[in-house]
């Protein structure tokens, strides 16, 4: 078997060198940066070498997708002239963060190239399938593009929708000889897209007649002239027109599409960016995603099965993945079972799937903050549960997985669920539910799992340990960091006489470090609020504290507390509580910027906008899942934000995932489910490295992968 | 005992065979012509052992017995299993212990009655079925459908058709209901048959209208004239003329008539280990594989009301191809030495039945909530002429064929039924006129109330009186109930589980709302279910001594829900239709009268008061 030249130490591109010559922590996992050159020659090696139509980058959680990802988009830019490259990333944020790790990480890690990456192969962002076609339409398109599938999806034009199913009933006396009134088609139109305002002119569309017939056979009645199907599938077929219509529009193909976070797909718009937009206009696609499937194996042949829009895909690739047997095998795990396959079938996965994954044994451990109901939670407590109960026992739309996990969330999140949109399962017992939360100011009081948790947390955090906090409700994270901030009140006024301090010394900080004197007032802030900095300034401690946290804070000395100084700001006091979601920013725009610096914050409550795309990992172990979702690959991502390479962990401190709910109660029976998912997700993704380690061993062995047993 | 070598009891089989499967059992079924209690405890402790579960926990699933009312004479009360008559006039023979499990059903048939003999003592032809899946001989599932009980109907609708027999042992299931077994044997019988073995122990029908039935013989003999009849009997007494349980007179009729005098022999069966009671018939034939046995082997003795009159008897039997060679080597164990001319034998007829049950009752079933046994007669006129007793104790059967205010007792499973003083009893040659009896059914979703008869109800019993919608639960073994949400407490077993709690007494006043807005309410239903909801309250006093807070703070709020749930079902529209919305009103108010929180932490109780008095 060839080897593929390009990857480790002396080869083009070392995906460990950017981290080793950062040093600090990061070069204390060397093994683990290194083996990420192993994977993305699997990589490489299976789309290039054997042929694969596409590969499953499946790592878990902060073992470097992004960077190995980015190592095969180099080798092939390197081996093959002219190649291009799209990279699509679920959001406009994370385009700019794979830019950047590009620009910057990249191309130190591949040093010889250093000049390519700042012309040849700069990125170019686009923010719509219009700029991606416009781009690809000139003399030297660019090599490397990235853009967000969100953006893509967006592709449809309700405007264009009009137009086109205006034309499409032009065809309707083609198709059945029956003849529409004006004022028919409209409300055939208003039925199927909504209101529209008709005495705008309506513009011809560009539709053909066998999309016209195909469209108005498989949803138009001509006997009650009325559309036959669910207006979604009307717009269905017509979002089909626009993807082939843009799809026809971009000229060139893509020798190579990495779509990251690719478990997202799932959901339909996003699936038809790949399934329609982009369906045999790329050779080859990586798609990099830590959670393939979640909630059911076929999800997991899905994401397969999406290889089949690359240009290269066979019939085979079809036949094989069609007929891959994981069905049986998720039974035969879930029965506890052996399954007499298992060995064809992982030979059948490694060839499209390259994996690593975390030593859960040694690297984490799993915990739970468990309150129970006292004298006068315990009513409040009954009627959550009656009103639980009563969602649960109407089949209707309130029987939805988000609304009781609003209602678990905390009494302030359900009594805010349920005034925003009442309950008539539970018809007379919001109200009870409301008067007996109340706390005498009106505003609800806390419930038991809330207390039980401030109480731990308010008790780490005087440790001066950090500790992040997924909720689903912005209303909990509210009310969870005002007690905190209650709580805390002593720390904060410890940090207030220290901010005064350390503010006299900043020259002394300047002298001593070498520093200008803006970046020693950030520093000094910084001190003032880190727990474990000097109470007094003592050259000695202090100049020991810099050098502990300079690796890994301040990696660039004064260029990064220079780069700090907007977001700490100026004489404002730093936070020990701080909120990320979509309300946080009118509060505090830079509340992840603070979190990583060895200081306040100690606390980071974050909403499930938080769960991907941000690292946590510098400063904290801890993430603490005070809200459940259903779904375990949004729990193993909220756990990725801390359990990463290079984080605050260590073999002796693991990282702590820190379960909390209500004993007893329905959050309890969530609790256990999603653990036994999240179990079911990792056995049947198996554990250890999917790679071939040893190039010489034959081919079946090659793909062998261990699943636990 | 098997046609096979392995000799293990064919419960010892049954029970490894369980062991193995590692399921939990759905159902449990036994058919027998006269039924002892405590050997059929018995089994089911050997049962529940064998599937590594409390034998108590049997009480919930259907497990029941039907057997023939001649000769049922009672049982002791048992929470385990009921006890069914065979509703139908015909004599009820087979001989069946099915078990339901998860995945597949195992029953045994054969010779052998859920008696202690036949399980322990007699030697018995019995087979063990295992088909390991949920397919039975539809001939099974339509005798399935013709039996009281829910352990039939749960059997046959968990079962589909599957082939006659058993698909392991090849052959026919048979039942008297389809056909006559013995005309089936008969008209399918193979050419060629130069050899007929017949083992019974008896000839006679024991309870039959011709003492003398030698019909059975005669058939054979007049499709078989030149057969050699091979007839293996009880043995009674050794000597140099061996006493064998028969009728000479039968013999010598039937031997006049064949064509050869020697054609028949005779082989008297020791009753070492046990007396002998299994049933065979078997064909021997030269045919195209060789010498072969076709056999009928289950319930039928050897007479003509078993096998060849329609109507009469209900029998199970099993018809087969065996190789000779295992024939013989079944016979072979039976250890009965020479054959014997009939001169060389004495005989001693077979102890007939004589006596003749007094069945006035079909059925009686028991109310546990309102305490009622309605009585259903065989007869109308039966009713004028009998009197009903429970243990010693008549009782005052009322105009409606109810018993009211009737306590149940542990030790009676039964009523009995004698005719009147002074009623003329109809004498007749068969014997002597004996008391009937009749055993007690209490509804399956019923069985928990029968706690009540030995010890206090806890809240949890009462609360499962109310029932939920069977459609949504589901009870200890999986099976739907028709009781709860199928989740029972055990008072402070572990954690207070608010949710499972709540949701389970939502679940059963869901239930009850249900019911109350689709069903028509008698008076006396009305008062059953009312009594229930008091029963509930009381049971749920907060002050009780030993308790911690929250299960003090959890009965308050048991109280108040049934509070609030009088009050709001009171107002539903459907209910009022039913015209029960002033009953619930008044109850809601009696009931909150005696709310008495006193016991409850102050904080809790003014909460526990909101939810009792505000209503939606």
């Amino acid at each position: 078997m060839r080897a593929t030249p390009w990857f480790g130490r002396g080869c083009p591109c070392d995906l460990s060198r950017f981290a080793m010559k950062t040093g600090g922590v990061l070069a204390n996992e060397p093994a683990a940066f290194r083996a990420q050159n192993r994977r993305a020659a699997g990589v490489y090696r299976r789309l290039y070498e054997d042929g694969a139509p596409g590969v499953l980058l499946a790592d878990e959680v902060g073992k470097g997708k992004t960077y190995v990802a980015l190592g095969v988009v180099f080798a092939l830019l390197a081996r093959k002239r002219r190649s291009r490259v799209v990279i699509l990333t679920h959001s406009g944020r994370m385009a700019k963060e794979w830019e950047h790790r590009w620009r910057v990480e990249m191309k130190e890690n591949c040093r010889a190239y250093g000049e390519r990456f700042e012309e040849e192969w700069a990125p170019s962002q686009f923010a719509s399938i219009t700029e991606l076609c416009n781009a690809y339409d000139e003399d030297e398109p660019p090599r490397v593009a990235i853009g967000s599938y969100e953006t893509l999806k967006k592709y449809g034009d309700k405007l264009d929708e009009v137009y086109d199913l205006h034309e499409i009933l032009g065809w309707v006396n083609d198709c059945f000889g029956v003849r529409l009134t004006k004022q028919h088609r409209r409300e055939l139109i208003r039925s199927a897209l909504g209101q529209f305002d008709f005495r705008r002119a309506l513009r011809r569309a560009r539709v053909s007649r066998a999309e016209a017939h195909r469209l108005l056979r498989a949803c138009f009645d001509p006997d009650a002239k009325e559309w036959k199907v669910k207006p979604h599938r009307v717009r269905d077929f017509l979002d089909e027109i626009q993807a082939e219509r843009h799809r026809i529009a971009l000229p060139r193909q893509i020798d190579l599409l990495v779509v990251d976070e690719a478990h997202k797909l799932e959901g339909t718009a996003r699936r038809r960016v790949i399934t329609l937009l982009l369906h045999r206009r790329f050779r080859k696609c990586l798609f990099v995603t830590a959670t393939p499937f979640a909630l059911s194996v076929e999800q997991f042949r899905r994401r397969l099965r999406e290889f089949e829009h690359a240009s290269t895909c066979t019939q085979s690739f079809r036949d094989e993945v069609i007929s891959l047997p994981l069905g049986e095998f998720a039974d035969a795990v879930a029965n506890g079972g052996d399954y007499p396959k298992k060995k064809a079938l992982e030979g059948a996965l490694r060839k499209y799937m390259v994996r690593d994954t975390w030593d859960h044994a040694k690297t984490r451990s799993t915990h739970t903050w468990r309150s129970s109901g006292q004298e006068d939670t315990l009513v409040p407590t009954l009627i959550l549960e009656r009103i639980i109960d009563g969602v649960l026992a109407d089949r209707g739309q309130t029987h939805i997985a988000s609304r009781r996990e609003s209602l678990c969330s905390s009494w302030a999140a359900a009594a805010l669920s349920i005034d925003r949109s009442p309950l008539p399962a539970a018809a007379g017992w919001s109200d009870l539910l409301r008067r007996a939360i109340s706390a005498p100011s009106g505003s609800p009081r806390p419930d038991p799992k809330m207390l039980e948790a401030v109480g731990r947390l308010a008790k780490l955090a005087l440790g001066g340990e950090k500790t992040v906090v997924f909720t689903q409700r912005i209303a909990t994270a509210k009310l969870l960091q005002k007690l905190l901030a209650t709580r805390l009140a002593g720390m904060t006024v410890d940090f207030n006489r220290r901010s005064e301090r350390w503010r006299r010394h900043v020259d002394g900080l300047a002298n001593l470090l070498g520093l200008a004197c803006r970046a020693a007032r950030v520093l000094a802030k910084v001190l003032a609020h880190a727990p474990d900095a000097p109470n007094h300034w003592d050259p000695v401690r202090v100049r020991a504290w810099w050098n502990r946290h300079r690796p890994r804070a301040f990696p660039q000395g004064e260029e990064s507390l220079l780069k700090l100084e907007p977001a700490l700001g100026k004489g404002r006091r730093l936070p020990l509580v701080v909120r990320f979601d979509s309300e946080s920013g009118a509060e505090d725009a830079h509340p992840i910027e603070k979190f990583n610096l060895p200081s306040a914050p100690l606390v980071l409550i974050a909403s499930p906008k938080g769960q991907e795309g941000i690292d946590l990992h510098r400063y904290c172990r801890r993430v603490v899942l005070y809200d459940l979702t259903w779904n375990p690959a949004h729990m193993e991502q909220r756990i990725g934000r801390v359990h990463r390479l290079g984080g605050a962990h260590s073999a002796k401190k693991k990282v702590e995932v820190v379960y909390c709910y209500q004993e007893g109660t329905y959050e309890a029976l969530m609790a256990k489910r999603v653990q036994d998912r999240c179990r079911m997700l990792r056995v049947l993704l198996g554990a250890g490295q999917w790679l071939d380690q040893d190039e010489e061993i034959e081919d079946v062995e090659r793909y062998r992968m261990s699943f636990p047993p | 005992m098997q046609l096979e070598p392995d000799r293990a009891s064919v419960l010892d089989r049954l029970c490894a065979r369980l062991g193995a499967s590692g399921a939990r059992p759905r159902a449990i079924l036994g058919c027998t012509y006269p039924f002892k209690t405590a050997i059929f405890a018995e089994i089911l402790e050997h049962i529940a052992k064998a599937l590594s579960i409390d034998a108590a926990d049997l009480g919930r699933i259907p497990v029941d017995v039907v057997c023939d009312k001649r000769l049922y004479r009672g049982h002791a009360l048992d929470r385990r299993f009921r006890v069914h008559l065979y509703p139908h006039e015909q004599l009820f023979h087979p001989k069946l212990l099915m078990i339901l499990l998860e995945n597949e059903v195992i029953w045994i048939s054969g010779s052998g009655n859920l008696t202690a003999a036949g399980y322990c003592s007699n030697r018995e032809i019995a087979l063990l079925h295992e088909p390991g899946d949920l397919k039975l001989p539809p001939t099974l599932r339509r005798l399935l459908a013709k039996l009281p009980g829910d352990a039939a109907g749960v059997i046959r609708d968990a079962t589909g058709d599957g082939p006659r027999g058993s698909s392991r042992r090849g052959g026919r299931f048979v039942t008297s209901l389809d056909s006559r077994i013995g005309r089936e044997f008969l008209s399918r019988a193979p050419r060629g048959v130069h050899e007929i073995c017949i083992l019974a122990p008896y000839f006679e029908q024991a309870n039959g209208d011709d003492p003398l039935d030698r019909g059975w013989l005669d058939a054979l003999r007049a499709r078989f004239p030149d057969a050699l009849f091979r007839v293996y009997l009880p043995l009674l007494e050794t000597g140099r003329r061996p006493l064998v349980q028969g009728d000479r007179a039968l013999f010598e009729a039937f031997r006049d008539n064949l064509r050869q005098l020697d054609s028949l022999r005779f082989y008297p069966v020791r009753d070492d280990p046990g007396p002998l009671h299994g049933k065979l018939v078997a064909l021997v034939y030269r045919g195209t594989k060789g010498r072969r046995a076709r056999i009928l082997v289950g319930s039928p003795n050897p007479s003509r009301r078993a096998l060849l009159l329609p109507g009469r008897n209900v029998e199970t039997a099993w018809i087969a191809d065996v190789k000779v060679s295992a024939l013989a080597a079944f016979l072979d164990g039976l250890d009965v030495g020479e054959s014997r001319p009939l001169e060389a034998l004495r005989f001693a007829p077979p102890r007939r039945q004589s006596e003749i049950a007094w069945t006035a009752l079909s059925c009686a079933a028991l109310d546990p909530v309102t305490r009622t046994l309605s009585l259903t007669w065989v007869d109308g006129r039966r009713r004028q002429e009998t009197d009903v007793f429970y243990g010693s104790r008549r009782l005052k059967v009322e105009a409606d064929s109810c018993v009211h205010a009737f306590v149940l007792d542990a030790a009676h499973g039964a009523v009995m039924t004698c005719p009147k003083s002074g009623v003329r009893v109809p004498t007749t040659p068969k014997g002597k006129i004996v008391p009937g009896y009749c055993p007690i059914d209490v509804a399956l979703a019923d069985r928990m109330l029968l706690g009540a008869v030995e010890a206090e109800m806890s809240p949890e019993d009462w609360l499962a009186l109310l029932g939920s919608d069977p459609g949504r639960s589901v009870g200890f073994f999986g099976e739907a109930s028709s009781r709860g949400t199928g989740r029972t407490f055990q008072t402070r077993t572990g954690a207070f589980g608010p949710s499972e709690r709540v949701r389970d007494l939502a679940g059963h006043l869901r239930h009850t709302l249900k019911r109350l807005r689709l069903e028509p309410w008698s008076r006396a239903e009305r008062e059953a279910s009312f009594r229930v909801l008091r029963g509930i309250f009381a049971s749920h006093d907060p002050a009780s001594s030993g308790l911690a807070t929250d299960d003090r703070i959890w009965r308050a709020w048991v109280r108040a829900e049934i509070i609030r749930f009088a009050a709001y079902a009171a107002r539903d529209r459907e209910v009022r239709g039913q015209g029960l919305s002033g009953p619930l009103r008044s109850l809601a108010s009696e009931l909150r009268g005696q709310l008495d929180l006193r016991a409850v932490p102050a904080l809790a109780r003014a909460q526990v008061h909101l939810v009792a008095s505000d209503l939606p």
